[in-house]
Parts: C-alpha cells; structure tokens; sequence
C-alpha cells in the first residue's frame, strides 16, 4: 500500500474555494469528462468502471460497473441517472462534505456516468434540510452549463445532459433506491416490489440507474487513471478508496478517506484520535442499520467482504463509537424508535414490528421490562427478515439481534433490578 | 390564517414552470410544495386544492404526500422552528438532554408551538452531520456542538 496517503474524493477540500468551477478546473477537473468524450466509447468507459470494482458507496455495496450494464441498451425510452444525496442513515454525513466542498467532482461524475449508459437526464435527489449543498449544486450546475461541461452538445459532441436538483421533505425511506423513485415521481417514498428493478423499470417507467453520491464522485478519478489504478487501491473486488465518517466518542470525529478496507482500529486510533470519555464499548460500523461490534470485535478490516463476515456490513461506512459510559438498552432504544418512526408502514411485518421492540424495550427503560422479554424481541426476528418489500424491515432486526445477543446482560440486568447500573443516562425516554 | 389562501400569478407561473423538469406533472409536487412551505410556513388546506389544479392530479394525491413526509406541515407551525437532531451520534453528546432543556425552557412538548406562536420544537431523525453532534437546526440553518448555555443565548437572540 502506498505511504502517500492517496486522496481522490478528498484531494480538492483543502482548497481556497473549491466549490467553484475554477478551482476545480484548475486542479485539473473536467479532464475526465473530455477524455470519455473525445477518446472512448460509452462501452468504454463502462468497461473501465466494471475493471476498477468500484462498489456503490450508498450501502448496499453492489459492484457499481455491473449496476450500470443492467440498462437494457436496446430500449427506445429516455433513460435516466438518480443521483441518492439523501443521506438519512444515521451516522452518516460524507455526501454532504462532497457536495459541499467539491460538487464539480460530482456533476462530473453524473456526466461521463450519463455519457457512458446513453443518459440525457439526471436528478440529484438531495434531502430536504441540506440547504447549503442544494444552493451550491445548483449554482455549481449553471457554471458547468456555462462552459458547456453539461447542457446541449457537450464539448461539441452529441452527447446532452440536463442535471436536476430535487429536494425531498424529510422520508428516511426515500434513500432506498425504490423509494426514492416513488417520491421523485410525487408520491409517497414507499419502496416497490422487484423485480423489475430500476435499470428495467425506473422513473417514469424508464430505465434507471440510481447510485450514491460517493459512487458518483469516484467516476471521474477512474476514467482519468484507469480502472485497474483504482481497483489496486482497495482489496479484491472492492476498489478504490472510502470516506469513513466517525462519530460519537472519539476525539476527532470526521471524514476520513482511507483505502477501502483500511483497519478500523487505524481509523479509530490513529485518525479518529482515540476514544473519548471512557474505553471503547462498542462500534457501529456503518450506520445504525449495521449490527454492533463490541469492543473485542473491532480487529477487522473495513471493506464490504470483511465486514460482513464479521457478522455485520460496511453499510455507508457511518462509524459510530460508543464508549463504556453507554447504556445499550437505551442505544438500542434509540434505534428502535428511529425505526418505527420511519418506517413507510407499507409491510404489516416492518410496521407494526418495529413499534412492538420499541415498546418493549421502552417498557424495560422504564423498569417494567418482563423476564420473557428478550426472548419476545428476538422471536420478531424471523417473522421480519426477509419478508418485507425492502431492505428496512432487514435493517431494523440486525441491531435488535446483535445488541440483544452481545450485551445480554445489560439488557437482564435492566429487566430483573428495573434499573440501570450505568450513570450517564442518555435522557432520551 | 383568516383570509381565504390564494395562490397568486406569480407564485402559479413558478410552479408551472416545474412541471418543465420532468415527464410528468405530478413529479413535480414536491418541488412545489417545498415552495409552499417555504413560502408560507406550512401548506395551507386551500393550497393544497390549487395545487392539484395546477398540476391536473386528485387533491388526494397532494394530501397522500403531505401527511407523508415529516416536514410538511398541515396547520400553521411557530415563527421559528427548531429541530432538534435525535440519532444515536447526538444523543450520546446529550441530543437528548438539550431536547428537554429546550422543552422545559420553551414550555412545551414536543411537537408543540408556545402559545406566543414564536417557537415550535421538534426532534428529528439523523440530519447528516454527526461529527459536530449535538446538533439543532433553527429555520434551516445548522448550529453545531450545541450547549445549553448557546441554547439560551440563541433563544434571547430570537426574541
């Protein structure tokens, strides 16, 4: 591995302005965009895509090159790009540095990632309270139409792109692929039964590809260095580099760009500075939707493969650390009410499951919990998994499980004495 | 609101020009909306008719959305609106200690306006910016590593 830190999302932040097009340009931006254009066919620039192994970044960690191929290429109808800026999972705040801090290197993402699927149309869909990132995407998509990087013949070119800036209103669910075409159309964010999947069936019944900021912005560095440059970078079949965001007890919180599957004990040590206020209980690797480590599981290299066999996912990278000073009931409690507070309530099983844990376990905060209770919790589990039209139903029962499993006793010793032996309550009740 | 709501030539003629950015009509309701509420705090009943007009769907279909998402609001709201971020990133910072502070100072629950109409507070879930938890959002602008001392300056500011 290099001794350079190697910066790709990051490499334009530090810069005076960066969120202008000059900066960017200056920096060498847009030079990607001309070279898909002018030297490579969109099968091309498809092909270095799948060689790099850039997975999407969004969560769900599908190889973004084959996501992509999945676009019938003999289709008449319009075809579309979703840009995913909604960012909702908790934990997770990398996109809005992006579009923040270098919204060109997204736009030209959504420009060679639209020249190489035959896309003339793309939406950002961005979440509602990100004020200052819609301001500066869409000041950031008249400088680029300006200098013709997007608009109507691109550099000359036949190639036509338009960007669209659309802002939600405040839907967790509308992160999800499915949902988030529902409520770009209009409608309530609730998730749609597949197939057909987007690439076949999409917004407005179009072919659709929808992918994560990040995934987006890791466009233009691969098709300027290639996507074996980019492959080389992370670990077998997962490339590049990932913006790990930590945050909770650790004395630096922020995003970090490391290789993909850089240690999490490095990130949390010698990036993160360390934990704060006690020692390490616990991490949440990749927004609250990831099962929790406990401190002892936290040797692991933080890649899709890896951490999943550790029984849990890289998700949006969204690391959250608690110290000892934490009461897992009310952390789980936490999660519980998130979920059942967004979930769409399409899926009976999502629904009424995630208000059945979130009343168990507010009774159990309150002293009341039953001896049978964990046991009642952890029964939802199969009745959940897999049998709800999206993901959230899955994303709800591994924090139940794991929290319940690996922090046993905290949660029996709650339910038998009806109180807590940690001092710090979190007040959240 | 006493006076019946309008949607004035101005404020028609923004929001059929939406419509120009996707294939259909309805795509272009959120949109919309948001510039209703931004406009007016909240989406007025009589609004909600005219908008339906505007972009030829059901009026059902304008009320399945505003009840659906968490930030449209169907009755007028306070004068400012202070959001208080409840993941797990700010409640172990003390997310939920300032909620409470905020309640007991404003006095009222969540979800509530003080009777004054100045103040209405709510929590909300993640709001995408954990590493400077607590955070709070008041009328859309993002205030970091709150405390309760800024809490209290920030309210004397606000009037």
């Amino acid at each position: 591995m290099a001794k350079e830190p190697i910066r790709i999302l990051t490499k334009n932040w530090d810069i005076k302005n960066s969120n202008t097009i000059e900066a960017y340009i200056k920096n060498g931006g847009y030079k990607a965009l001309e070279k898909a254009i002018k030297q490579m066919n969109p099968e091309q620039v498809m092909d270095e895509v799948k060689k790099s192994n850039l997975r999407g970044r969004g969560g769900a960690g599908f190889p973004a090159g084959v996501k992509w191929g999945f676009v019938p290429k003999d289709s008449d109808k319009l075809k579309y790009l979703c840009v995913n800026a909604d960012e909702g999972e908790p934990g997770t705040f990398k996109d809005r540095y992006i579009m923040t801090l270098d919204p060109h290197m997204l736009l030209e993402g959504i420009a060679i990632t639209s020249y190489a699927v035959g896309i003339s149309a793309a939406y950002i869909y961005i979440r509602n309270e990100y004020i200052e990132s819609i301001a500066i995407l869409k000041t950031a998509i008249q400088e680029a139409k300006a200098k013709n990087y997007l608009g109507a013949s691109i550099l000359g070119s036949n190639f036509n792109l338009e960007i669209y800036v659309h802002r939600g209103a405040g839907a967790y669910i509308a992160g999800e692929e499915t949902g988030l075409i529902e409520s770009l159309e209009g409608k309530r964010a609730m998730p749609r039964i597949r197939p057909p999947f987007p690439a076949a069936v999409g917004v407005f019944n179009c072919p659709t590809v929808v992918n994560n900021v990040e995934t987006i912005a890791c466009v233009p560095s691969i098709i300027e260095h290639g996507g074996e440059w980019f492959a080389g970078i992370g670990v077998s079949k997962d490339g590049g580099t990932k913006l790990y965001a930590v945050s909770g007890h650790v004395n630096n919180p922020g995003v970090y760009e490391l290789p993909v599957g850089t240690s999490l004990q490095k990130i949390l040590y010698e990036h993160a500075g360390g934990i704060k206020g006690g020692e390490l209980k616990a991490v949440i690797p990749g927004g609250i939707s990831a099962s929790v480590l406990a401190a002892r599981e936290c040797d692991i290299a933080m890649d899709c493969q890896s951490v999943a066999k550790a029984g849990s996912m890289l998700g949006s990278a969204g690391i959250i650390v608690m110290n000892n000073r934490v009461c897992m009931v009310e952390a789980l409690f936490n999660i519980a009410e998130f979920y059942a507070e967004e979930s769409c309530g399409q899926c009976t099983p999502c629904r009424s499951g995630s208000h059945w844990i979130k009343n168990i376990l507010e009774r159990i905060l309150h002293g009341k919990g039953k001896t049978d209770d964990l046991e009642i919790m952890l029964s939802f589990i199969p009745g959940i998994m897999g049998r709800t039209i999206c993901a959230f139903g899955d994303a709800l029962c591994g924090p139940v499980q794991s929290f319940i499993t690996k922090f046993r006793d905290e949660f029996e010793y709650h339910i038998i004495e009806g109180k807590c032996n940690i001092r710090n309550k979190l007040d959240i009740l | 609101m006493n006076e019946a709501f309008v949607l004035d030539e101005e404020l028609k003629n923004r929001l059929t020009a939406l419509t120009n950015d996707y294939s259909t009509k309805l795509a272009a309701l959120l949109p919309a909306l948001n510039i209703i509420q931004d406009k007016f705090g909240f989406i007025p009943p009589e609004a909600e008719q005219q908008i339906a007009e505007l972009l030829d769907i059901f009026p059902t279909q304008v009320r399945e959305v505003t009840t659906f998402y968490s930030l449209f609001y169907n009755a007028p709201v306070g004068h400012h609106k202070i959001y208080v971020c409840y993941n797990l990133s700010c409640c172990i910072e003390g997310g939920g200690k300032l909620l409470h502070y905020l309640a007991k100072k404003l006095r009222v629950s969540v979800n509530e306006t003080t009777r004054d109409g100045k103040f209405s507070l709510y929590r909300t879930p993640c709001t995408g910016a954990c590493e400077k938890a607590p955070v709070i959002i008041v009328n859309g602008a993002y205030h970091y590593n709150v405390t309760p001392e800024y809490i209290d300056e920030l309210l004397t500011k606000l009037g």
